[in-house]
């Protein structure tokens, strides 16, 4: 016991640390910004050349409420989604149609008035930190491709990649389940399943902080799963890191059927799970990474992270 | 002074619970075996009409004489109590072998005296009293049809045996006086001289029921009174004998008076028949009791033997008139009178006729009755006039308010006094005493010795502080809570034998500190900081709100030691900083219930509001409106119901519980209920221990004498602020999957792809 908490003493990663060492550090102020905003976030990525689900209509004011709701008459499935949202809240997911009502992820259906209500919430601040006014906007659905698919209950999982000056250090997969309500998001009550950043396949995982072994859902083993795209999956992640400038990031990807890897969105202050779902503390990583001379190229620094992680791996 | 370590808010239920119980106390019926004294009607005199003072001090003694006896015996004496006219300033028994107790038979009190068996022996009852003259009364001239009925409810104002206002032939007299007359002020009047010119009853005085007398026209003071209440509840007002005592003459007194009151509508009028009074009394009436009652029950047989003494005393011997004075009682239960009895708040004095020296004592709950009693008998035999003021509470805000409070209301007796002594868990009584700085009250010659626990700048501080501002002779602090006796003997010791303080404190071995002419000084380079100070206390500004707002940045380093070093997720940061400091006024107990009342409210309308599906800016003022109703409505129940620290409630930071409330209910739809509960848990967790932090520690002294602690506060933020170490509750958060290694759980099929 008293090993396991020097472990933790010395190499995981507290909030502390993460916040003096890291965060201040080497996430610029001014480029918090981008992340914290969705549509600001997407047009970085766009200009980075960085693949994510696209935007179908961004809603600013309540008037345009009314007009907004006519429009989603016409979609079958979107995503509804405060611009400075966090944690998943203020989300709604449509799936489909059941007549003129909306069905949600979770099988319960919403009608027009509903959507008006939570487009009127979202711009009044609702889901924004301090109450600020928001944006809404309205995305492609994502369509998760089978593999992972298989892994989720109701909803879309995803890959959060932890970069580090631009390299690859720490990732997860996040499967959604009951508990959570089809979102991936660990203090829901998600899943995470820790990757080796080597060989793209799960290793441990853990649910509200504990570990688990099998989905509580769906029953189905969760290590030993190699994620599909894992090159491009981490290749995807490091450049969107490039695109926003952040130093210390985790760039959620996701694998959709029709598009392959996209960004979902990137996070400014990545939480601290990911080292549970890995059973492996950050800092050893970030020492090193932050020693290393850094290799221009995309792709020599996916090919550090993973050696990177081998290194560590084998060490232990 | 019956409250001992109970804290407040129990006390408070307490009372509630047996607030009905009071109400409903049944007249107790007269036992049989007991014997009745019926003292009226020895003294019949026609009241002369003397010059008299406004408002006149007695001091009353009732002696009761008990022989011997191998059974059980009770005595049971009505006793005086406040009402608009008479104020009972002190009260004091004295009774060896004897239990005693005082019961509330409303609306008379009752002392009362048991024992298993006694030995002769004689047991004191001491008063003192203050009666002031009212002008008179003028009589509402309006129809007694429409006259409202008296609070009190129409009981005991019924026909009785010696009462028989239902007698056709008082019935008939009645109207015969009255008349056409239908206006309250024309019948009671008539009825009123009719009485009065009855003859005095001839010596020995027959029956004296209303009817008998009124046949005759010739009673007692007791049958006329008797006959005119038949009269008046007759004519259809409610009338009530009043049995008393005319104070004045010298010597031993065993004979009571008796008059009566009448109902005018909005209070009671006394009329006295005998003695000539209409609408108004003298003030050498004192009123016992009120209905037609036996003035004192003793077991039957007794060979009972009493009497009242009687001295007019003067103002400056009793006590100063301005404040409104609780009733005070050395034992026993406390009556629930004139809404007094909702605070363990006391002034209880003891008087002696001529005093060598006078001092007050102030003292809180860490001081037990038994030693406050027996330092008044101490004091009553040494000539030494005392007078005790107590607040009890577990709070130290409360603690320190009402004795504040207590000190400011009797200004008059502590401006007398040789010494004040005071006697508090830590500096509350101090801050209290620093109430007389604010009114420019000096203390020229007299003492000011003040025990608490404190630290010695602290002490050092304050007690120049209040030599600077009351300049008394000598501010004598104890820095740690002693027995108050030898504090006590010290006292007596100064005073008596001119002791100097050190000395004798030396003597006692009590380690004091003396500010005085010749005592410890505040270092040269703190006196501009006192003097600072002492300009505040000197411009109205109360010390102790000023040091309360300069602990909040040490309440605020605590939190961040709570986020950062443990790892406590609460709503909010300033949430548990605003909520502790209300928790101060309201005291812990109430501060939890009005917290979690407020909350659950609003938790619930919240729920109901999202049905509204209202744009949150709206829904949030909505609680406010909610917040701001429960408590308007709370601190009116805290009126009605007197539960004092719900008055204070209206500095519940509203908004921050609205946010409270907003936050749970964000993060009851994010994170499930059990985790919003986890983080309302947790803030009220961290106000409490705030709470707790700056009810307790002396912080309000610290700051005080350091105010420089505040610079501290900000270097340790700094450094907190720096500080990258792992969070307590991350230890406990990653312990769990930490704990296992990596090897165990990794799959084989992680090995083969690597190795590939
Ligand atoms: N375009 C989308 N298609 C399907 N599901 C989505 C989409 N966008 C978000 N979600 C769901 O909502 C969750 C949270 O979305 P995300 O963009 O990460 O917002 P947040 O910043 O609030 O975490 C995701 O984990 C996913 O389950
Ligand atoms: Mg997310």
């Amino acid at each position: 016991m008293i090993a396991a908490l020097r472990r933790i003493r010395s190499e995981v990663l507290g909030i502390n640390r993460r916040n003096h060492g890291y965060l201040f550090a080497y996430n610029p102020r001014a480029r918090y910004r981008v992340v914290d905003d969705k549509q600001a976030t997407k047009v970085a990525l766009a200009a980075g050349g960085v693949r994510a689900p696209s935007l179908r209509h961004v809603c600013e004011a309540q008037w345009q409420v009314r007009r907004l709701a006519a429009r989603l008459a016409a979609e079958r499935e979107f995503v509804l989604k405060p611009a400075r949202g966090a944690g998943g809240a203020g989300i709604v997911v449509v799936v489909g149609r059941r007549g003129d009502r909306f069905v949600k992820a979770s099988g319960a259906t919403l009608r027009a008035r509903d959507l008006e209500a939570h487009a009127c919430d979202v711009l009044a601040g609702a889901y924004s930190p301090g109450g600020r006014a928001d944006r809404m906007l309205v995305e492609e659905l994502v369509v998760p491709e089978p593999v992972l698919g298989a892994f989720s209950y109701r909803g879309v999982p995803d890959v959060r990649v932890l970069v580090f000056r631009g390299v690859p250090v720490l990732a997860m997969v996040r499967l959604p389940t009951r508990r959570s309500d089809g979102r991936a998001n660990l203090h829901l009550g998600g899943v995470g399943v820790g990757v080796d950043l080597a060989s793209g396949c799960t290793t441990f995982a853990i649910q509200a902080g504990h570990p688990v072994r099998v989905h509580p859902d769906l029953g189905r083993m969760l290590t030993g799963v190699a994620v599909p795209a894992w090159p491009e999956v981490l290749d995807l992640a490091v450049r969107a890191a490039d695109a926003v400038g952040l130093g210390f990031l985790g760039v959620d990807v996701v694998l959709d059927e029709r598009h392959g890897p996209l960004v979902l969105e990137l996070n400014a202050r990545p939480g601290l799970g990911i080292q549970m779902a890995n059973r492996r503390g950050l800092r050893p990583l970030l020492e090193r990474v932050a020693r290393a001379s850094l290799p221009v190229s995309a792709g020599e620094r996916v090919a550090l992270g993973r050696a990177l992680a081998y290194d560590c791996g084998s060490s232990r | 002074m019956r409250v001992m370590r109970i804290p407040p808010a129990v006390v408070v239920g307490v009372f509630l619970v047996t607030a009905p119980a009071w109400a409903r106390w049944p007249e107790p019926a007269h036992p049989g075996d007991d014997t009745e004294v019926f003292t009226g009607g020895e003294e019949t005199a026609q009241g002369s009409a003397p010059r008299r003072p406004a408002l006149a001090f007695w001091k009353l003694r009732l002696t009761l004489r008990v022989p011997a006896e191998e059974r059980p015996v009770r005595i049971g004496v009505l006793v005086p109590l406040s009402d608009g006219r008479q104020d009972v300033l002190g009260r004091r028994t004295t009774a060896p072998g004897f239990h005693f107790r005082e019961t509330a038979i409303p609306p008379n009190l009752r002392a009362e005296w048991t024992a298993e068996r006694t030995a002769a022996s004689t047991a004191t009852y001491d008063l003192a009293v203050r009666i002031g003259e009212p002008a008179v009364t003028p009589i509402p001239a309006e129809p007694i049809a429409s006259l409202p009925r008296p609070p009190e409810g129409e009981a005991g104002l019924a026909p009785t045996p010696h009462i028989q206002s239902d007698a056709p032939e008082v019935k008939r007299r009645m109207q015969r006086i009255v008349g056409r007359a239908t206006r309250l002020d024309e019948v009671i009047w008539s009825l009123y001289q009719y009485t009065a010119a009855f003859l005095p009853a001839a010596d020995p005085p027959g029956p004296q029921d209303a009817v008998t007398v009124l046949t005759a026209r010739r009673g007692t003071s007791l049958g006329r009174a008797r006959t005119l209440t038949a009269l008046l509840q007759a004519a259809g007002v409610p009338a009530r004998l009043v049995g008393g005592l005319r104070l004045g003459s010298a010597g031993e007194k065993r004979a009571t008076n008796s008059w009566v009151e009448a109902w005018t509508g909005n209070g009671w009028v006394p009329l006295d028949p005998a003695g000539g009074y209409f609408a108004t009394l003298p003030t050498s009436y004192l009123a016992l009791y009120r209905g037609d009652l036996p003035l004192i029950v003793h077991t039957a047989g007794l060979e009972l033997d009493y009497g009242f003494a009687i001295r007019q005393a003067t103002r400056r011997a009793v006590e100063e008139g301005e404040e409104e004075e609780e009733v005070a009682l050395p034992a026993g239960r406390r009556p629930v009178v004139r809404g007094a009895g909702r605070q363990p708040v006391e002034t209880h004095s003891t008087y002696v006729s001529e005093p060598v020296a006078s001092v007050v004592l102030i003292v809180d709950q860490s001081v037990p009755e038994a030693v406050t009693d027996r330092i008044l008998g101490e004091a009553h035999d040494a000539a030494i006039n005392c007078v005790l003021l107590t607040a009890r509470f577990e709070s130290r805000y409360f603690r320190e308010s009402y004795l504040e409070r207590l000190v400011v209301t009797n200004l008059a007796l502590i401006r007398q006094a040789h010494l004040v002594l005071v006697a508090t868990a830590d500096d509350a009584g101090l801050y209290a005493l620093l109430g007389l700085g604010e009114r420019n009250v000096r203390l020229d010659d007299a003492r000011i010795i003040a025990a608490g626990a404190m630290g010695r700048p602290a002490a050092l501080m304050l007690g120049s502080l209040l030599y600077h501002l009351v300049q008394p002779g000598e501010v004598v602090l104890v820095n740690r809570h002693v027995d108050l006796l030898p504090l006590w003997e010290l006292a007596r010791a100064n005073l008596i034998d001119g002791t100097p303080m050190g000395e004798e404190a030396a003597r006692w071995n009590i380690d004091a500190l003396v500010l005085g002419e010749a005592g410890a000084r505040l270092p040269g380079w703190r006196r501009p900081l006192m003097l600072l100070w002492a300009r505040a206390v000197r411009a109205q500004v109360p010390l102790s709100a000023l040091t309360l707002i300069l602990i909040l940045p040490i309440i605020a380093s605590l939190v961040v030691i709570a986020r950062i070093v443990v790892g406590l997720e609460t709503f909010g940061m300033f949430g548990p900083v605003i909520v502790s400091l209300a928790f101060i006024t309201t005291g812990l107990q109430w501060g939890l219930v009005i917290f979690v009342v407020i909350v659950g409210l609003g938790v619930l309308l919240r729920a109901g509001l999202q049905r509204l599906r209202l744009q949150a800016v709206s829904r949030l003022a909505i609680l406010i409106a909610l917040v701001s109703a429960v408590m308007g409505g709370l601190t009116l129940l805290g009126a009605v119901l007197g539960i004092g620290p719900l008055l204070n409630i209206s500095i519940f930071p509203m908004v921050i519980m609205s946010n409270v409330i907003e936050n749970f209910a964000a993060s009851q739809v994010e994170l499930g209920t059990a985790e919003a509960l986890r983080m309302t848990l947790a803030t009220l967790f961290l106000s409490v221990a705030c709470y707790l932090v700056v009810d307790q520690a002396g912080l309000q002294s610290l700051v005080l004498a350091f105010p420089e602690v505040l610079l501290l506060t900000v270097a340790f933020d700094v450094v907190l602020g720096k500080w990258r170490g792992v969070r307590l509750l991350e230890y406990v958060r990653f312990f769990r999957t930490m704990r296992h290694g990596r090897e165990e759980a990794a799959s084989g099929s992680t090995a083969e792809v690597r190795r590939s």
